[in-house]
């Protein structure tokens, strides 16, 4: 019986990969399987984010036991040149597909006796089919399992890390909430003017 | 979906699970799920997660395979 931890979008690696506990992946002696698409994603990173580092480390640490599914998207990516893909930046709808074709590749070559545990974020998962020896499993679950086996103190903690870990770049300076607005507030209609 | 027009309620429709990640990337022109993360910690958000009941689903059927992940050599 072989085990596998499989990763169809890139949502599961990023948010681990922003407070730096990817470790959660690594204690596991099994193959991760990551959708090629997801890896582009990854590696590609926002200029100056620290997280393509991490990435780039982790998969390099990660030898063999890292593998990719390949998909007709990751193909079509990796033939670009540097140049296309900067101006490219994003196939339309590549998420959906990549997932779509790394489902039907799982299908079709796990074995009878094998299991997985498909690690996602991205809701598009939820419905399609992977097999039946494979159990889905967004990030937050997959906190709780590792809270519920202590290996970690708290999910929740690690939850409320990602929401500021990582936080150098400024995406959007034109629209921000103002000083004197509430709480749940309404940002658009509430403005700082004397 | 009806028309979005500012950024803030295209993170509010995505936390409030009214829009896929992807669909809101599009809209909001983002290269990668990071940049996504990133509008929510401005806002001081954590990303959307899912209900007690669905996680208790998922963990359901994803604990065995975890154990047995476990046993087969983990473990730090």
């Amino acid at each position: 019986m072989a085990l596998d931890l499989v990763i169809p979008d890139s949502g599961p690696l990023i948010s681990l990969g922003r407070i730096n506990r990817l470790d959660l992946l690594d204690r596991f002696n099994c193959p991760i399987v990551i959708a090629d698409v997801a890896v582009n994603e990854v590696l590609r990173g926002m200029p100056g984010a620290p997280d393509v580092m991490i990435f780039r480390d982790w998969i390099r640490n990660g030898g063999n036991r890292i593998q990719t599914i390949e998909t007709s998207i990751g193909l079509l990516w990796n033939a670009l040149t540097p140049d296309q893909q900067s101006l490219r930046k994003r196939i339309k709808d590549a998420g959906e597909a990549s997932v779509w074709q790394s489902s039907n590749t799982l299908r079709d070559t796990l074995g009878a006796s094998d299991y997985g545990l498909l690690l996602f974020e991205d809701n598009q998962v939820k419905n399609m089919d992977f097999g039946p020896r494979i159990a889905k499993i967004t990030t937050w679950s997959f906190l709780i399992g590792m809270e519920r086996m202590g290996v970690i103190p708290s999910a929740e903690a690690l939850h409320q890390e990602l929401s500021s870990a990582g936080r150098d770049i400024q995406r959007d300076p034109l629209e921000r909430q103002a000083e004197s607005a509430e709480a749940g507030a309404i940002w658009t209609n509430i403005y700082d003017m004397n | 979906m009806t028309a979005l027009l500012t950024t803030t309620q295209v993170i509010d429709s995505f936390v409030a699970g009214e829009t896929f990640r992807e669909e809101t990337m599009q809209i909001l022109h983002m290269d990668s799920y990071s940049e996504l993360l990133n509008a929510l910690a401005d806002r001081g958000i954590a990303p959307p997660r899912p209900s007690r009941a669905q996680v208790e689903a998922e963990l359901e059927a994803a604990m065995p395979i975890l154990r047995m992940m476990e046993t087969a050599g983990g473990g730090s």
